[in-house]
This record gives C-alpha cells, structure tokens and sequence, in this order.
C-alpha cells in the first residue's frame, strides 16, 4: 500500500489518531498532525512512499503540532515533537510542512549511527553514485533536482546514509527542499512538478518541497556504490566545468560534513579514506542546468568502482 | 635535559596518502589532519623515534630541502603538532 492509496479521509484520521505508517528509505516512521497544511502535504510530497494503519514499531514517532496555550492562536506556531517531546523551539504556524522535514533529518543525523551520515545530496545511475557535499547557497539542491529528473535517480537530498562496511548509499528518498530562486528555477524547468505551497521567511528564506520523482521511488531499495565525490557551485553564466580535486581535501570536507564523524572514531576515518580512495573527486561549477545534466552524463565510474560491477 | 619529542603512539596515527598530499587520524583528539610530504615525513620520523629540538631541526632542513619546501614552513607544522597533540614531550 502507498499512501495515495488511502482516502483523504483515512489519511486524516491516522495523522490525528494513532498515526499514518509512513516508510522513506530504510526507516519506518510514525506520523502525526491534525494540522491540514500537513495532513496536504504529507498527501501530496509521500503519495508515491510505501504506507501503513498499523505501525506496531517505528524507528520515528514524530508529530507536528501547535504548542500548548496561547500560541496555538495567537501568532501561532508549531512545534515539531520525537516521541512526545519537542527538541528545539518552535517555529510560526506557516512553517508547519518543512518543519516536519527538517525534524524528521534530525531525527535521523541524530539517531541513526548504524550509517556514517553526511550532509550532502546523492543521486546515482545505474549502481554508481555521486556524492555532493555543499554548504547552503551552492546551487546543490537546485542540481539534484534537475538531474534526477534527467536520468539519476535521488538517493537523497540532504542525507548521505552511507553503510559502515563497505559504503554503499542506502536510499532515503524524501522531498528534495529548493530555496529562493530555485523554486521558479525548478517550476520553469521541470514538466508539471509537484511542488509545496513556498513558505517565506524561514531560516533558509523562502523554501519549496519538490515530490521525489516515482522512479527513485520505485527503486527505494536499490544501494549505490560511492564512484564520485563533487562539490557543485552554481555562478550565474558560468560554463560547466569538472575539475580535479585533491582527495586529501576532499576527505577534510566530508568529515566535516559528515554529522557522527566523531561518534564512529577510527573505524570512520578508515571508512571514508577507503571510499575517496575509489572515488574520482571535482569541483563543479555551473551556470546552467542542461549544461550540468550533459556534463554529468559524460561521468564514466572510476576502474576501482566499476571492477566490482558497482555491486553495492 | 632538552626536551625529547614524540608521535602519540597509543593509539597509533592513522595514515592515508594520495599523490603526496597526506591525512593522519589521531584517535585520541578525534581530529583529522590534512599535510604536506614534507611535514608528513617529519611526523613519521618522530613515530619511530623520540627526538630533541635539534635533531627535530635537522629533519626540518632535510625534508625540507628533500620536498622543496620553505624549512620555516616546516618549524612551523612542529609548532602545530604540539598545538594540536600529534606529537608529545618524552619523559625519560
């Protein structure tokens, strides 16, 4: 079952009942909102992820709902709560949807140690993945979604779960979040994409979430093995260009990114060294979206990736 | 008694080099270190042996020289190794 699959009405009273099951990735979540921009959105953004009524056991309980007394009315907010308690303050009431999405990547970059974990997109073709690390404003959101929308599947938009033996990508497959100027970027771009209603004034300033295509849906379970590390920067006009980049650089940038690099110690460092070691690493700069997509459909997986038939 | 230096041992320092550039894992700070071969092979040298200042020095100016680099560059990784705990004093 998926959660198109159930009716408004069904869907409504599990998120305010007992919780619709929800499956993205390898984690089971149970979700829970009265709140109708939510209730929409989760219709809208997961229609496509597998569901369930009865969830006798989540990895997630998460909520999304207002604060107790006179904030649920006046200016109203919300608060995003794990397991009945809420982590961080909250946030006004028309950040309600991606909220829940920044909740749920912290529920899993906090959690969630059995994967190396890095702040990065992923998207792979055929068993070969990219990983793309990048601070905010790089143009790294904008690039996943333009070319998983030309044949690369999304692993992920914002989480790199990346497997402790060997280092494999397992999917996740959620709302891949656009910011700013994005968000027309992507409208124009793509045909008919499902989008979110934006939501101004954020941390991040105005965000959209963009559906995650029904092929990298489909393929929910499909690992990939790391062949590229490339860091994208967008630049207005700038032509597309792929260059080398030193993997010694390269292995500082990724443990910075990656969220429990400390947690796993020794064994961590020898897990990201053995993977940057296969992995072909660039600096991307780009200006232009087709430009990027034909620029990364030329990438050819490195021999040490390849010689294992990219078996993940 | 000068002062004998020496690459933490315990546990040992994690290496991994790829065309010269060098990165070494200290389990005991956490950290991850990015450096030159020049600075690299000072390093290793002190994971094999405790050394004075001026045998210290003296592999300065050997690697530095060996790998081109500017030997108060050099100097100036010792200094950081102290700072950040890759290398510490031998009591003897």
């Amino acid at each position: 079952m998926i959660v198109s699959d159930l009716s408004p009405a069904r869907r409504t009273a599990l998120l305010g009942g007992t919780g619709l099951g929800l499956r993205t990735g390898p984690f089971f979540l149970r979700v829970h909102s009265r709140l109708p921009e939510v209730i929409d959105g989760v219709g809208m953004l997961y229609a496509d992820n597998p569901a369930a009524d009865d969830v006798p056991f989540a990895d997630f309980d998460v909520a999304v709902a207002p604060p107790p007394g006179l904030r649920r009315w006046y200016r109203p907010q919300v608060r995003f709560l794990f397991d009945g308690r809420s982590p961080f303050l909250p946030l006004p009431r028309a950040q309600a949807l991606p909220l829940l999405e920044w909740g749920l990547n912290w529920s899993i970059s906090v959690h969630a140690h059995h994967y190396m974990i890095i702040h990065a997109a992923t998207i792979a073709r055929d068993d070969f993945a990219v990983i793309l690390p990048a601070p905010p404003g790089s143009g790294k959101s904008t690039l996943c979604a333009g070319l998983v929308h030309r044949g690369w599947r999304l692993l992920s938009d914002e989480l790199a779960l990346m497997s402790l033996d060997g280092g494999a990508i397992t999917p996740l497959v959620r709302p891949i979040s656009l910011k700013n100027e994005s968000i027309a970027i992507m409208r124009a771009y793509l045909d008919d994409p499902v989008l979110s209603p934006e939501c101004a004034d954020t941390t991040k300033g105005t965000v959209a979430l963009l559906k995650a295509p029904l092929e990298s849906l489909r393929q929910i379970d499909r690992k990939a093995m790391p062949a590229w590390v490339i860091f994208p920067q967008y630049e207005a006009g700038a032509p597309a260009t792929m260059t080398p980049r030193s993997k010694a650089n390269t292995c500082l940038e990724i443990g910075d990114n990656a969220f429990n690099y400390s947690v796993h110690g020794a064994a961590g460092f020898r897990l990201l060294t053995d993977v940057i070691d296969r992995c072909d690493c660039f600096d991307f700069r780009y200006g232009d979206l087709d430009d990027a997509v034909t620029t990364f459909a030329r990438l050819e997986p490195p021999a040490a990736v390849a010689a294992r038939d990219g078996r993940p | 008694m000068a002062t004998r230096w020496k690459a933490v041992t315990n546990p040992p320092l994690l290496w991994r080099e790829w065309n010269g550039e060098f990165v070494v894992y200290n389990d005991v700070t956490g950290d991850t270190h990015q450096m030159d071969a020049g600075s690299a092979a000072i390093l290793k040298f002190l994971e094999t042996k405790a050394a004075d200042e001026a045998t210290i020095h003296t592999q300065v100016e050997v690697q530095a020289e060996r790998y081109g680099t500017d030997p108060a560059r050099a100097q100036a990784a010792i200094d950081q190794f102290r700072l950040l705990g890759l290398i510490e004093p031998v009591n003897e």
